[in-house]
């Protein structure tokens, strides 16, 4: 199984991005242990050099940490991976905002806009209504 | 290396041979059994004998063309071909292989005169009844005393031999020359090859009979054997250098 | 270290120069492209790496030394066309890389061959078109060697034998060993590479890392390459 990959930006860059989203939403859970570099290049098709950069930054960023076995842990620093996930959600909600100001809406039409689709989105969830919940994707 | 390269090739070649050489011992015996009954056929033809026998020569010769047809083969293809990409990649330098491919020949032309030999001595066993051995073990001392089975004769069996191999690889070693010759020419390989065979052999013969036109038979074995080597070096370094500096897969 | 080193590299075909002075300079440890049309010089190159042609002028060494049978032996290569012996058996080929080769793994070939799922009496005549080839990519892949030159390992060959192909060669290359993949097919390879080398009438136009020119152009090298390239 290959990853697809787009084609302006350095692989490496995209792996880092593909992997800070696994382990914020669990699929690499807190703890686990991560599959080798060469593992890892074989499964996704690239370079292992490329995983190798993509870890070393992940690690540099405090979300993997190598252990004493030579080997690679997901952290379980519940505050690294609070972080990670604000920061995730921050980069989508800077990115809709983004693109929503460029449709011609203010501030209020957008924070009105996203409290009534979160609601909207929570009922076909059958969740109750939280208001002004959080952005829930 | 050099062992391994014959190796290979003496196995590229057995899968023609062990047939070959199966069925040709095979009608040996046949032939050998099926002569005694030819002596007492009354006016009968025994048609298993004379059909055996034929087959039997066109068996040697077959023999004889699969040989040359092999050794040029094992040359052109396994070096020259497509089989060279791996050939040439391997951790051994071109004068091995050349070297091994000769001595590969040698041995398939000694394996066919072995089996020649082989095969008679079958007929001749099977063929001979107890009155025929009886009066060859009466006849065996008669030999000893006639020829001095001494270091004299000795000698002279082993310079026919060696005559024998030197004379083969002589031939060996022209059509690898040609072959290499014919390389050069690239879209006319094999044309250029059976040119500079032919040119070769003219070669040979113009040179030969300008030293001593009576023919080497008088000057003795050594100064023969010696003449010969120079053409095997000759166009064993010929070879080499093509197939070492010019060579051209495709 | 440097792996493979060219110094003025020129081959001349008669009126036909098919190298070009060529400079180059690759080092261990990484996986590079070679990438130009049909006719850039790209198995030219190749083929003088393995002795297989003499250069016209100018130097090729590998890892400091000109190619001979020292070099071979640390070079793995695997040229673009079937070149085992056609009568020869799975298991009678095994045998002659072992024979030959010191740095051959058997068992990790017998391991990948396995996956073929072919016996090992099978001959190579009896085998089909892709099946050839992979049994020459394990071949050449369980060898432990310090280059490998691959010659066009996935042309004419089926998107699910390309993956087959490209995983394979990430997961069994040295760790330490200078890889080059001569090809025309960049998109399917890219992933896979450090470098890129651009090759064009047999002069190097390109070296530079696949990130390098990802970010510096913000396409793909694939995309890069047919503007670099267009007719």
């Amino acid at each position: 199984m290959k990853w697809e990959f787009e084609n302006g930006r350095p692989i490496y860059l995209q792996m880092i991005t593909m992997l800070k989203e696994s382990i914020a939403n669990g699929t690499y859970p807190p703890g686990s242990r991560m599959p080798s570099v060469r593992d890892f290049a074989i499964e996704a098709g690239v370079n292992p050099n490329t995983v190798q950069k993509a870890f070393a930054e992940l690690e540099r960023d405090g979300l993997l940490h190598t252990e004493r076995t030579n080997g690679r842990n997901v952290t379980e620093d519940q505050a690294v991976l609070h972080r990670l996930r604000s920061s995730l959600a921050e980069e989508s909600i800077d990115e809709m905002l983004r693109r929503l100001k460029k449709l011609g809406m203010n501030t209020k039409e957008i924070e009105e806009l996203v409290a009534d689709r979160a609601d909207k989105n929570d009922a076909l969830e059958g969740r109750p209504a939280e208001g002004t919940g959080e952005e829930s994707k | 290396m050099l062992g391994k390269l014959i190796k290979y090739d003496l196995k590229a070649g057995q899968r023609y041979f062990v047939p070959t050489y199966s069925v040709m011992l095979v009608l040996a015996a046949v032939i050998g059994i099926s002569s005694r009954f030819d002596r007492n056929a009354a006016g009968n033809t025994n048609y298993i004998f004379v059909i055996s026998t034929m087959l039997f020569g066109l068996l040697i010769m077959a023999a004889v063309i699969l040989t040359i047809y092999l050794l040029v083969d094992r040359f052109y293809h396994n070096l020259l071909g497509n089989e060279g990409y791996l050939m040439f990649a391997l951790p051994v330098n071109t004068a091995t292989h050349i070297l091994a491919k000769i001595i590969t020949s040698l041995l398939w032309m000694l394996l066919g005169c072995a089996m020649v030999l082989l095969s008679g001595l079958i007929i001749a066993a099977l063929a001979m009844t107890m009155d025929n051995w009886y009066e060859i073990m009466k006849m065996i001392p008669y030999i000893f005393s006639r020829y001095q089975f001494n270091g004299d004769a000795f000698m002279q069996v082993v310079q026919v031999l060696l005559v024998g191999c030197i004379t083969v690889v002589m031939g060996v070693t022209r059509i690898y020359a040609s072959i290499a010759a014919g390389h050069l020419w690239s879209g006319h390989r094999i044309l250029g090859a059976a040119l500079a065979f032919i040119g070769l052999t003219i070669l040979e013969v113009i040179v030969a009979t300008t030293f001593d036109p009576a023919g080497f038979n008088t000057s003795g074995v050594l100064p023969l054997c010696l003449y010969q080597l120079v053409w095997i070096v000759l166009y064993g370094i010929f070879t080499w250098y093509v197939l070492d500096r010019h060579l051209n897969l495709d | 270290m440097n792996m493979l080193e060219c110094t003025k590299l020129t081959k001349q075909y008669g009126s036909l120069t098919a190298l070009d002075e060529m400079d180059l300079t690759l080092e261990s440890g990484k996986i590079v492209g070679l990438l130009g049309p049909n006719g850039s010089g790209k198995t030219t190159l190749i083929k003088i790496a393995n002795r297989l042609l003499q250069p016209s002028s100018g130097e090729l060494k590998i890892a400091g030394e000109v190619p001979n049978e020292h070099t071979k032996a640390i070079v793995s290569y695997l040229p673009d066309r079937t070149y085992l012996p056609e009568w020869m058996k799975i298991g009678e080929l095994l045998e002659f890389y072992q024979d030959f080769f010191e740095d051959f793994d058997m068992a990790r070939a017998q391991e990948l061959l396995k996956d073929l799922a072919i016996p090992s009496d099978r001959p190579m005549k009896k085998m089909s078109k892709g099946t050839k080839d992979k049994v020459q990519l394990i071949l050449t892949m369980s060898r432990r060697a310090k280059v490998y030159l691959l010659d066009e390992p996935i042309a004419g060959v089926d998107p699910a034998a390309r993956d087959y192909i490209l995983r394979t060669i990430i997961a069994n290359y040295e760790p330490d060993a200078l890889v080059l993949i001569s090809t025309h097919l960049i998109a399917d390879v890219e992933s896979v590479l450090d470098e890129a080398v651009f090759l064009r009438q047999g002069k190097v136009i390109l070296h530079e890392s696949i990130d390098s020119i990802r970010e510096r152009t913000g396409e793909s090298v694939d995309a890069y390459f047919r503007e670099v390239f267009a007719c």
